[in-house]
Order: structure tokens, then C-alpha cells, then sequence
């Protein structure tokens, strides 16, 4: 029998061929180890607020412009939505000079709630008053009008269902939100893949989390977690399903080290 | 007259440094120091060690898989793991440094010819990784690490049950499932591998664990 010419070519095909199939498998590659980031501790895991002394430019309010204060603060402390500066600080602090409060408690606040008495009528016992809260930077982030009944003459007392009403809605503007992701730097600047949709707002505080160590239940082994906080950033421009947040330099005045993929947790 | 030629030259060659080709470069062996000098500045910061280090590990990685050099190779893992030994003197807690060595041994047990030379190494690498887990017992590189050595070495188990602990947690990237998959096919489970290969192709991150799961696909297929 003869065999065709390209017996040859066919014959070292099927060698090369038949060593390619059986070539055993390497290992996967090792990939190098990346230089751990430096982790940051939040000056708050949730919303920092401080309530300040109302500005009372009807000059008729008397006490009622601290003690509104002081029962939004309790009714702000009681909704768990929020951490709150002790008051003790606070009440001394002129509440009209809101440039110099911005500028004392931004290394140390998410929001400022301030507020001033607009009307104070003495017939029907009640208290016009605008609620503001804002971000240290001067964003408003929520502003409302209200009107708080009171009892007393001389010692006022406001109506603490009124101040309630106050409390349950600063919560309502705040909801927690859904965790979103880094997908874009530059510089001191981040884009966060959660926008308008999501329910976000300009002035709003978010932590930048990274993976980090395993942590374990020492009893049962169970895994608990694994983020490290690397960095905090407020919002500064909002698109329907994207916003832009600035970065916070860190106690050593650093910008923190942020990663595209890195997650993004609202206070 | 030559004897006087030939005691210059051994005297030149001992003032001036046995490689010229290391001249202007950081200095090969930091070790005794207390400050070292690279390029007239001085190194007090642990990150700047660590950094130095990370550039001679690459240097040997490339001599590994890009130039094939065993040799150029191992001087490399020398000097990098020099580097990473005097951030320990700073730093003794630093996990990351212990973990680095262990990577330089480990890279280098990977492409010894001789197996006492590999048994070596990765011995080495195994004791910095152990080392690195009771500095920071969480570290998940660290585990990784060890499971890939234990995977080279055919303890396919142990291996098994390092990566099964990452992968509980939600750190796992596509090396990991790498592994994985390569621990499943070498112990005759490949519909289980197949899992692990297409989530590491599905991350995509490091790609060049995705693209080997890539390449390999076909093989825990059949």
C-alpha cells in the first residue's frame, strides 16, 4: 500500500497534537502580594449630628430657644438613626455666627441642625420656626418649616410631640442607604455608582471600606467580616444613577489610598 | 610589576563593590545599618524598605518567567528579601514583610530544578507565611499562600482546607478559585472545578489567574 505524500506532515501533526493533550497542567500563576493600605478610624460610623441653640430674632423666645434644642436633641438620640455631640458643648455657642461654627466642628461633625424662631405668637401658643441641616461645608442638606406649640407664660415649655414630629423627619431625610461601589478617581475625588435613584443628596457622608483581614468567631469559627475602613468623603454632585464625593484628608493630613472596586457604605 | 597590577585591581574591586552594575543603584545588602542611604537620602520609613524590596521581588519574578534565569533569579529574592528583613528590624510586627519573604521563597521553589532545592525554599516560605498568621491572624494572603505551596507540594488536602477558608469568607478573587480548581482537577473532581473556573474568569481580577483558568477550562471539561 502507498502511502499519500503529505504522510509525513500528517504524522507530525498528530505527534504535536497528541503532545499538546497530554502536556500535564501547570500550576495557576502565584499573583503577587499588594502593600496593605493604611486603615483610617471614622470619626463617626454614623451620621455625626450636633443640635445648636435656635437663633431667636423675634427676641421674645426666652428660653425656648435652648430648650427646643434640648428635647430635639433626646428625640434626635432616640430614633438610633444618628450619633449625636453632647450638648453640654454647645449650649454657649451664639448660633448666629454658622460660618465659625462650619469651620470649629468640620474635622469633627457630619451635620449641623440650626434653626431659628421666625413667629411667636402669644394668642395662640405656638412657635414658627425654621429647621436647617447642614454639612460642615455649607451644603443645606434638608430645610423645613414647622410650628411647635407651647405652654407656660413665663417658663415656656415647647410640645414635645411637635419636636418629635422635627426628629421623625430629619430621620426621614437621612434613610440608610444601600451600600455602592468606587468606580471612578481622580485626585481628591471619587465617583460612587449611586446617584438620585438611590435616594442620594448632596452634602451627604459616606466611608470607604476595603477588604481587609478575616475576622472569625474565636467559638464557632464563624466568619464575621473582613472591611477596613480606608477613607471618608461627602457628596458634592449627584446624577440619577451616579455621584461625585470629595475626599477627607486624614488625622495625618494624607489623602486616603482609594481603589476603584472599593466599597462605599452610607453613615 | 604584575603582582602590584594584579593587588590594585583585587583592592579596586573590593573598595568599589563586587558589581559594577550596581553603581548608582541602592545599595544590595542594607545589612549591618542603622540608616541606610539610597541616593543620598535617607530611608527612616518602613513603607520606603518594604517599597525597595517589592522592586527587587519584581525583578525576580521576571527573571523567573520572562528571562528564565534561575540565577539572576535567586540574586534578586536575595536582595529583596534583605530589604524586607531590615523593615522587620523596624517593624517586627510587620506581617506584610514576613509574607513577602515567603512569596520570594515560594516563587523561587516554583522554578528550582532540583527538588531538594524546591523542598528547600518552600519550607522557607511555609515558615514566613506561619510566621506572618500569628503576627496578623486574619491575613488572608497569608493562607493563600500556604495553600498554594501545600497545592506545589501534593498535600492537596491542606491545601483544600486553607482555600475552602478564604473562599467562606468574601474576599476570594480569581486566584483563589484558581486554586481551587487546580487542587479539584488534580483530585479527579472536575464538576466542582468547573465551578470554581468559571467564577474566576466571572472576576476577572488578577487577570492572569482568569486567563490560566481560561487556558484550562477545556481540561476539567474532559
Amino acid at each position: 500500500m502507498r502511502l499519500p505524500r503529505t504522510y509525513g506532515f500528517w504524522l507530525i501533526a498528530l505527534a504535536t497534537l497528541g503532545t499538546i493533550g497530554c502536556a500535564t497542567m501547570g500550576p495557576p500563576p502565584s499573583v503577587e502580594p499588594l502593600m496593605p493600605r493604611r486603615g483610617i478610624t471614622p470619626r463617626s460610623y454614623k451620621m455625626k449630628l450636633a443640635v445648636f441653640n435656635l437663633q431667636d430674632p423675634t427676641g421674645s423666645g426666652g428660653k425656648l430657644s435652648e430648650s427646643v434644642a434640648e428635647v430635639l436633641h433626646i428625640s434626635l438620640f432616640e430614633t438610633n438613626r444618628f450619633e449625636l455631640m453632647q450638648r453640654a458643648e454647645l449650649r454657649g455657642i451664639d448660633p448666629g455666627d454658622t460660618k465659625r461654627i462650619q469651620e470649629q466642628y468640620r474635622d469633627r461633625l457630619d451635620a449641623l441642625v440650626v434653626g431659628s424662631i421666625t413667629h411667636f405668637d402669644t394668642v395662640k401658643k405656638t412657635v414658627a420656626l425654621n429647621v436647617n441641616v447642614m454639612n460642615p461645608y455649607g451644603t443645606t442638606m434638608a430645610a423645613k418649616h414647622f410650628v411647635v406649640k407651647y405652654s407656660g407664660n413665663i417658663n415656656v415649655d415647647a410640645d414635645r410631640d411637635d419636636i418629635d414630629r422635627i426628629a421623625e423627619w430629619i430621620e426621614r431625610s437621612f434613610p440608610k442607604l444601600a451600600t455602592g461601589e468606587v468606580i471612578s478617581r481622580s485626585s481628591d475625588r471619587i465617583t460612587v455608582n449611586l446617584g438620585t435613584d438611590s435616594g442620594v443628596q448632596v452634602g451627604m457622608w459616606m466611608l470607604v471600606a476595603s477588604r481587609g483581614d478575616i475576622v472569625r468567631d474565636p467559638q464557632t469559627g464563624e466568619f464575621l467580616g473582613s472591611d477596613i475602613y480606608v477613607g471618608e468623603v461627602y457628596v458634592v454632585a449627584i446624577n440619577p444613577a451616579t455621584c461625585d464625593a470629595r475626599l477627607v484628608r486624614n488625622v495625618n493630613k494624607r489623602i486616603p489610598q482609594i481603589k476603584v472596586g472599593d466599597k462605599v457604605v452610607f453613615k | 610589576m604584575k603582582w602590584k597590577v594584579a593587588a590594585a585591581a583585587v583592592l579596586a574591586v573590593l573598595v568599589l563593590g563586587a558589581s559594577p552594575a550596581r553603581a548608582g543603584k541602592p545599595i544590595a545588602n542594607p545589612y549591618p545599618f542603622g540608616k541606610a542611604e539610597v541616593q543620598g537620602k535617607s530611608i527612616e520609613y518602613v513603607v520606603e524598605l518594604l517599597a525597595i524590596g517589592d522592586k527587587y521581588r519584581r525583578l525576580c519574578l521576571n527573571a523567573c518567567y520572562v528571562q528564565n534565569s534561575f540565577g539572576i533569579a535567586e540574586h534578586n529574592g536575595r536582595e529583596s528579601k534583605n530589604w524586607y528583613r531590615a523593615a522587620l528590624d523596624r517593624e517586627p510586627g510587620n506581617a506584610y514583610a514576613s509574607v513577602s519573604i515567603g512569596y520570594v521563597d515560594l516563587i523561587l521553589g516554583r522554578a528550582a530544578r532540583t527538588t531538594s532545592d524546591r523542598d528547600s525554599y518552600f519550607s522557607a516560605a511555609m515558615a514566613r507565611f506561619r510566621e506572618a498568621l500569628e503576627k496578623r491572624p486574619g491575613y488572608g494572603r497569608a493562607y493563600l499562600y500556604m495553600a498554594q505551596v501545600q497545592a506545589l507540594r501534593q498535600e492537596y488536602t491542606k491545601a483544600e482546607k486553607n482555600l475552602e477558608l478564604i473562599l467562606n469568607s468574601d474576599i476570594a478573587e480569581s486566584e483563589t478559585h484558581s486554586w481551587m480548581a487546580y487542587v479539584l482537577i488534580k483530585t479527579n473532581r472536575k464538576k466542582e472545578a468547573q465551578k470554581h473556573i468559571a467564577r474566576a474568569i466571572e472576576l476577572d481580577d488578577p487577570s492572569e489567574s482568569a486567563r490560566w483558568c481560561r487556558d484550562n477550562r477545556r481540561r476539567a471539561e474532559r
